[in-house]
């Protein structure tokens, strides 16, 4: 049991990037409706622009930090005007399924220009880790846990409190009288995708060092985001925030005290009763009010 | 839709349509055998060019081109040329597809299988019916290779159970007393667990512990955090670079990392101490060729030159499957070639079964490099290299070490 | 009906399994490479013609079925294997297998919707290949399977032309059967369900079992399709399986359209020949299949269907007059024998009735009584509970307490669907039509008995043009003819204006002869000239017919003519009730809608 502390903390870390990455798909369906099956696409994208910007550029860190989600923002604004517009009319299918493709695509595309080789970038905190009692914990577990967490909890904090983010929750609620009272539908859209992507590209950007920069990525980190944000709820902000920490560490546990096979069926059989169960999720934001 | 009177235009349309794609069945063959003119040798290979193992199946086209590239700047093989047609194929069903089309339509005269899934395994299948010499360059599962077929061959890479032998073998040099065992799920870390398990505890080995991840797994805290627990003298770690890269780099974290870490074949890439950084120092492997990447033998670097020359900078490569298409695609000119003009595939299988014997590129020419260790061939024992040598990270790259 | 209609009918049902018949005859002269291709093809449209069941027709982001293919696959070669069961029988053992599967993976489909369904369907694509790989004693685990070569009562398989005349075969049936099943009667319930699942459940449709039962056959054909491509791929691995072949089988359907049968086949045709027809650019294929499915997605919606009908300009056929027997004009052809009930008992008794939202109460205490064969009107302001109190008449909502008494039979509890057995129909304040289905398939669904049996029955009538369904179009034209509809049956009701449409429901709700109609502001947001002729319908159908009805408005000049009873209604509460003159002149009522100062006229 001695190695529990360490397990905790390794769950912490994964749940910290997986709150992130939940977390932009539940703003995008929040504000806009719709299921964004691109989100690992866009978190691949991330760790791509990371390595592009870090080792072709030579820009520092921090520039990195900063650049590389507003370039995913940027393609998420991109895919939503050019190709997701035309299916607003339509149902929420098209809209849905075509993500599916996005996805494809731009992995596919990545692929073709970098093929399926693994490419590294350093830790943004190098240096020997510490010791507390019989916990490891290097620096760049610390800056994972609080840059991924802290991240998370502006995006949320943007959504909840902002001018922004009170228009996307109105056009979510109700578009007409959103726009009747002077929200444009089209800038609301582009703003949600753009906050959508950023959350997406640093998710990408805090998994990158660790995990490595594949194609690959995308199909990896779309589940768990997924599954974190169904389990949290899936229009719940708070909900993504603590699903995803919830999943790490449930996945971590599983894997180690079951196997990694029992740890798959474990997460799907906890997915599967809170779809049942508690469809809108185990942490949702309150609805409903008495009058 | 189509709610109305039924569009019999539509109807002869799509008729249309198929019957252009159809190519009238060809007229019989010659009595020669098929692929072989009195100016060229057509030669049909396959293997994943998309998806995530993309990087076996470019690694066998381009290894194998450039060699072919080579022949026939130098006159080719009795006065023939060589051509090369490689089909892409991921799934069963697409190589099975492939290789129909290679032998049914293009008519090739022999093939080499550049895939090392299940696809080549249904594959051959499906050539042990028909007559067409095969060569197997890359795949170690033993589905290609049982049933015997006696015009089926494997190329470097030997069985699963002879590199499970050899990696074992390099386990052992540190005479460990407990062993840990971290392996993904999927096939072929699957295939060689089977057998080093067995043959860790035949040689008195405690295996304290089998840890296992998924196919792409990034995370290994549990896995990792278990077998620091066991206390193990070695660390086996059977998986792809993409997974044991980012295990390596959480291992110090974990205290994992102080045992000795053994990591299979296609754990091996330049992007291993890349990833892992420090904790990659040390960290050994057994390679199925004489050289690694950068070794400053000339042979290796006239390879390495030729290759960049051909097909300019793309990173992680060549990797080793250029290699190893490279070097079997003149393991199999030097059997063309010593089948003689008179070229038939009954002539090919013969000369290969009873006339290869330590076979290497430099036979069929000087200009050609030795990038891969001589191979051998019986009439029963059709795997042409079970050589090897150790491998070991040494400050931040692969080198051989003896 | 004459012949040459049946036939042309017949020959439209059953043409896409002619055409996959043509091109197995055609293909089986080629070379093996062409013919196992063709195989290929033709078992992935199989995959595709389902699909358009469920992903169509049904509008269910299905993810799982490569999971449910590999379930077939893998069944039908254990049982060949291990059991030395013959192979027509595992191909139906798969069948069953998928089915069960199906029937699985549907009932989360009862509960869910949207995204929630989808990643349902994602669990179990995992879940199932998971555990195919772990369950390595039976399966193989990772490394796979070997298929055994197909023997059939002797005749052993072995080269490509054997087994591409066999699919060829077994493709050409089973297309013949999903064709009768989408274009028919089956398919229309579940466009309607998708159109609008209130509309559907109003009118006896089990939405739920419907659904369930898209999944279950959908599913059945998919793991038969597995088993009939196992032979052919020799090797059975999961991996080949996994989520990235549900999403390529995804496309089938929505490139090559979603509404009908020849989507499916042609969608799954032509994208599993795609990487054969790709081979120069072979590292682009998967992107250019990706990018194949954006563009139809995005610039051709419907699909390669689609494009090609506005291509060709199909223009439709010229409405085929509608013979109506003169018998069928003259009494309204009586589909289904009204339930037995006391006969002076009122159309509709509701007592005590309440309910409540939260804290609101929305029905507070209702008595109310609409007599047999009267019309009787409710009104009230906005936000009084009128609809709510439909809603629960008709069984969407749960009332709190009191009971609704149906001609003498306590309704509480039933569903909704058993309205219209119980003779009540209704029509709605939102029209909730189903679009894009014509006019007289509307109809023909408010005509009842559309249990999943009866449907699958029925969709085998229509095609042969029995005359069980003969009668049934003569009794929906008849009630279109009696709402002055009949020259557009054939039309889309999303061609028809608001009036028109309101009209529609009315046909809709009097087909199978009910004797209580419930009317949600059947004139709202109509012009003058409309209202009129919906009074004179309304009037003459309750004359005519004996129907009661049960009318919301907010039109008061239109329902004082219209009605011969009035109750007002207020903040869930009963004001006023009895004839229009009086209950209009109520001071109370004339307070609620005008205000406290208001002087009597």
């Amino acid at each position: 049991m001695d190695e529990l502390p360490q397990l905790l903390l390794g769950g912490l870390k994964l749940g910290a990037i997986y709150s992130l990455a939940a977390l932009g798909l539940v703003v995008i369906h929040k504000a806009t409706k719709t299921v964004n099956f691109a989100h690992g696409a866009l978190i691949m994208l991330g760790a791509y622009f990371g390595f592009f910007l870090l080792q072709l550029f030579g820009l520092p860190y921090a520039l990195v930090y900063v650049l590389a989600p507003l370039g995913v923002g940027a393609v998420a604004i991109g895919a939503e005007r050019i190709l997701l517009r035309r299916l607003r009319r339509s149902d929420a299918f098209s809209g849905v399924v075509s993500t599916i493709f996005i996805s494809v695509a731009l992995t596919e595309m990545i692929r073709i220009g970098y093929s399926t080789e693994l490419m590294s970038i350093r830790n943004v905190w190098p240096g020997a880790p510490w010791l507390i009692g019989n916990l490891v914990i290097t620096p760049e577990t610390l800056w994972v846990l609080s840059g991924a967490l802290g991240c998370a909890l502006a995006g949320a904090l943007l959504f909840s409190t902002s001018r922004l983010g009170r228009a996307m929750r109105a056009m979510a609620a109700n578009m007409r009288g959103a726009q009747l009272c002077g929200y444009s539908v089209d800038l609301v859209y582009a703003e949600a995708w753009f906050l959508g992507g950023v959350l997406a590209g640093l998710a990408g950007l805090f998994l990158a060092p660790a995990m490595g920069i594949t194609p690959e990525l995308a199909n990896i980190t779309i589940v768990p985001a997924f599954v974190a944000a169904v389990i949290g709820g899936f229009d719940s902000v708070r909900g993504a925030l603590l699903g995803g920490i919830l999943l790490g560490i449930v996945e971590v546990l599983s894997a180690a005290y079951l196997s990694s096979a029992g740890k798959s069926a474990l997460t799907f059989t906890i997915l599967l009763a809170v779809l049942l169960w508690r469809p809108e999720g185990l942490f949702p934001e309150a609805r409903v009010r008495n009058v | 839709m189509f709610g109305r009177r039924i569009s019999f235009r539509f109807l002869t349309l799509v008729a249309a349509a198929w019957f252009a794609g159809c190519p009238l069945p060809t007229p019989p063959a010659h009595a020669a055998d098929p692929g072989v003119t009195s100016n060229e040798i057509l030669i049909g290979a396959f293997g994943p060019l998309t998806g995530p193992a993309s990087w076996i199946g470019l690694g066998a086209r381009d290894g194998m081109q450039l060699a072919v590239d080579e022949i026939n700047a130098h006159g080719g093989i009795n006065g023939r040329k060589v051509k090369l047609l490689f089909e892409g194929a991921q799934s069963p069903a697409e190589s099975i597809a492939a290789v129909k089309k290679l032998v049914e339509q293009d008519r090739v005269f022999a093939l080499v299988l550049g895939s090392g899934s299940t696809g080549a395994a249904a594959a051959a299948d499906y050539l042990r019916s028909v007559n067409v010499p095969a060569f197997n360059i890359v795949g170690a599962t033993p589905k290609i290779r049982q049933p015997f077929s006696p015009h089926i061959f494997n190329g470097v890479f030997p069985s699963a159970g002879t590199i499970a032998s050899s990696f074992v073998e390099e386990a052992l040099r540190a005479k460990p007393k407990k062993a840990a065992i971290i392996t993904g799920t999927y096939e072929l870390p699957q295939a060689l667990l089977k057998a080093v398990v067995p043959k860790l505890k035949a040689a008195g080995v405690d295996v304290a512990t089998v840890q296992s991840f998924d196919l792409g797994a990034k995370d290994f805290t549990a896995q990792l955090v278990e077998t620091a627990r066991a206390k193990p003298d070695v660390v086996v770690f059977l998986g792809h670079y993409t997974e044991a890269g980012p295990a390596l780099r959480q291992a110090p974290e974990l205290g994992a990392r102080q045992p000795r870490w053994v990591v299979d074949i296609s754990a091996i890439s330049d992007s291993l101490p890349e990833i892992a950084g420090a904790s990659a120092n040390g960290v050994r492997s057994i390679w199925m060729f004489p050289y690694y990447f950068s070794d400053p033998a000339p042979t290796m670097r006239a390879f390495e030159k030729k290759w960049h020359d051909r097909f300019g900078n793309a990173p992680g490569r060549p990797n080793y499957v250029d290699m190893n298409g490279y070097g079997d695609m003149y393991v199999m000119a030097v059997a063309l070639k010593m089948a003689g003009k008179n070229l038939t595939r009954a002539e090919l299988v013969k000369v290969w079964n009873n006339d290869m014997h330590a076979v290497k590129p430099s036979n069929f020419g000087s200009f050609a490099s030795d990038v891969i260790f001589p191979e051998t061939f019986t009439p029963q024992d059709h795997d042409g290299n079970k050589a090897y040598s150790s491998l070991e990270v040494v400050n931040g790259h692969w080198k051989v070490v003896k | 009906m004459c012949d040459r209609e049946i036939v042309l009918r017949c020959l439209k049902t059953l043409a896409p399994a002619l055409t996959v018949a043509a091109i197995t005859i055609a293909s089986l002269a080629a070379n093996t490479y062409v013919q196992y291709v063709v195989s290929l093809c033709l078992v992935a449209a199989i995959v595709g013609g389902s699909l358009v069941l469920i992903v169509g027709l049904t509008r269910v982001i299905m993810l799982a079925s490569g999971a449910v293919m590999a379930v077939g696959a893998y069944l039908s070669t254990i049982l060949l294997q291990q059991y030395g069961m013959p192979y027509p029988a595992s191909v139906l053992a798969a069948g069953a297998a998928g089915a069960f599967v199906g029937l699985i993976v549907g009932i989360p489909a009862s509960r869910f919707r949207g995204h929630q369904l989808a990643m349902a369907t994602l669990v179990f694509q995992f879940v199932i290949i998971i555990g195919l790989r772990e369950w390595s004693s039976v399966t193989g685990g990772a490394a796979g399977l070997h298929v055994p070569p197909v023997e059939i009562f002797g005749h052993r398989f072995a080269t490509d032309r054997d087994y591409l005349a066999l699919i060829g075969a077994v493709t050409a049936l089973v297309v013949a059967v999903l064709g009768v099943i989408v274009t028919g009667q089956f398919g229309k319930v579940l466009r309607a369900i998708t159109a609008t699942e209130v509309g559907a459940e109003a009118f006896g449709i089990n939405v739920t079992g419907f659904r369930l039962a898209a999944f279950v056959i959908s599913s059945m054909v998919i793991a038969g399709a597995g088993a009939l491509l196992a032979p052919r791929v020799r090797i059975l691995d999961p991996a080949s399986f996994g989520f990235e072949s549900s999403i390529l089988m995804l496309a089938y359907p929505i490139v090559g359209g979603m509404g009908s049968i020849w989507g499916g086949i042609l969608g799954g045709g032509i994208l599993r020949a795609l990487p054969e027809l790709l081979r120069g650019g072979a590292e682009y294929q998967d992107l250019i299949y990706a990018a194949l499915v954006i563009l139809v997605m995005t610039f051709f919606p419907g699909g390669f269907v689609g494009a090609l009908a506005r291509a060709f300009a199909v223009r439709p056929a010229p409405a085929p007059t509608m013979r109506l027997s003169p018998a069928a004009l003259a009494r309204p052809p009586s589909v289904e024998p009204p339930p037995r009930a006391d006969s002076a008992a009122p159309a509709l008794e509701i007592v005590g009735l309440a309910a409540n939202f939260g804290a609101l109460r929305a029905v507070d205490d209702v008595s109310l009584r609409v007599d047999a064969g009267v019309i009787h009107g409710l009104i009230g302001p906005n936000g009084a509970g009128k609809t709510t109190l439909f809603n629960i008449v008709s069984g969407f909502v749960t009332p709190a307490g009191g009971t609704v008494r149906l001609f003498g039979r306590d309704v509480i509890g039933e569903p909704p669907r058993r309205r219209l057995r119980s003779g009540m129909t209704r029509t709605f304040q939102q029209v909730c039509l189903f679009a894009p289905l014509s006019c007289v398939d509307n109809v023909i669904l408010g005509l009842g008995r559309t249990s999943i049996r009866r449907t699958l029955c029925a969709s085998v009538e229509e095609t042969f043009g029995s005359a069980a369904y003969r009668r049934r179009k003569e009794a929906a034209l008849a009630a279109l003819d009696a709402v002055g509809l009949v020259h557009r049956a054939q039309d889309s009701v999303l061609s028809l204006s608001l009036g028109d449409q309101r009209r529609l429901e009315v046909a809709r709700a009097i087909a199978s002869n009910p004797r209580l109609v419930l009317l949600d502001e059947p004139v709202s947001g109509v012009s003058h000239e409309e209202q009129a002729k919906i009074l004179a319908l309304l009037r003459r159908i309750n004359a005519e017919r004996a129907i009661s009805m049960f009318v919301i408005e907010h039109n008061i000049h239109f329902i004082r003519q219209l009605c011969t009873r009035l109750s007002v209604m207020a903040s869930g509460r009963i004001l006023a009730d009895g004839s229009p003159e009086i209950v209009i002149r109520d001071a109370a009522v004339r307070k609620i809608y005008f205000g406290e100062s208001w002087q009597a006229t």
